[in-house]
């Protein structure tokens, strides 16, 4: 118990000589600390900024495109929209879950069924 | 929810917090002011750059993580050559005129004797050598449990090692210092 108080008392006074060390801290280096400091969180500003440009410039060309599409669609519809029907069916094909290289092979079975009429 | 600048305010009062006790504890394990300050700004790029989207609760310690990941690195990439820079500006100190501390050269303004004074700087001295005479993990795993306060499980995170090996290293440090301050501290 004794010893106990004593190591108590012994890292107070640790405690105490280490924190009056560093209140006495010479200017020069009280001056490098903070412009450390100031360095790494304009670091961090500088950063937070870059990132919303990286991402500004890819929505911002997303949007362009999705406009273009959409006048592109507009402009390009027939009387009957079947232009239009076709760039929607296009656009349904390619998100669908099918495989697209059955679409891509049908001109082939077109070919092959063609041949065998022929053939037969 | 904060605001960006709020975070980069708190941040900023964090990292003030802790520079001045960062540095000490870099230069207590590196004896250069230059590779100190160079660790330390590691510690706070480090921090503000990968972690400053954590809770402030984490920050203190995941600063004194970086920090000892820094001092770690320090002498796996230099060991031989910093040890004798090192021993050698120790050696240019012991043999100097100029005092280690500029501070101790001026009159106290609390009044204190001169006696208590001389009493004071000798043992201010003595803690400095003695510190800086412990092995790197004791000394490391002493500032950051006596002086920063971090929990055992803090400076287990901080260090990268087990709570079991924290407590050994602060113990044999406080049995180490003790014993090298028995003069100043009965």
């Amino acid at each position: 118990m004794i010893d106990n108080q004593k190591e108590k008392s012994f890292l107070k006074n640790v405690k105490t000589i280490l924190d009056d060390d560093i209140d006495h801290m010479d200017a020069g280096t009280l001056s490098r600390l903070k412009r450390i400091r100031r360095t790494a969180i304009e670091k961090e500003e500088s950063n937070a900024i870059g990132v919303w440009h990286r991402f500004r410039i890819p929505v911002a060309g997303l949007a362009m495109v999705s406009i273009m599409i959409l006048v592109m669609t507009l402009c390009l519809r027939g009387p009957s929209g079947t232009i239009a029907t076709n760039v929607l069916e296009d656009v349904d094909l390619i998100t669908s879950g099918e495989n697209l290289h059955f679409y891509a092979d049908l001109e082939f079975y077109a070919w092959l069924a063609e041949e065998q009429d022929n053939a037969g | 929810m904060e605001t960006i600048g709020n975070v980069r305010l708190k941040m900023d009062q964090f990292l003030a917090s802790v520079e001045r006790r960062a540095f000490r504890m870099a230069l207590f394990a590196t004896n250069d002011s230059e590779d100190s300050l160079d660790i330390v700004q590691d510690a706070m790029l480090g921090l503000v750059q990968k972690y400053h989207s954590k809770p402030e609760q984490m920050w203190k310690p995941l600063f004194y993580r970086i920090l000892q990941n820094r001092i770690r690195d320090w002498y796996r990439r230099g060991s031989v050559r910093n040890r004798f820079r090192a021993w050698l500006t120790n050696r240019m100190q012991s043999d100097s005129d100029v005092p280690e501390d500029p501070m101790e050269s001026i009159a106290d303004a609390n009044g204190k004797n001169p006696a208590d004074m001389a009493q004071i700087g000798d043992a201010s001295k003595a803690l400095k050598v003695a510190l800086k005479s412990l092995p790197l993990r004791q000394q490391q795993a002493f500032l950051l449990r006596a002086w920063e306060g971090l929990s055992v499980a803090e400076t287990a995170g901080a260090m990268c090692c087990s709570e079991g090996s924290v407590k050994t290293h602060y113990s044999r440090a406080v049995h180490t210092l003790r014993k090298m301050l028995e003069d100043h501290w009965p």
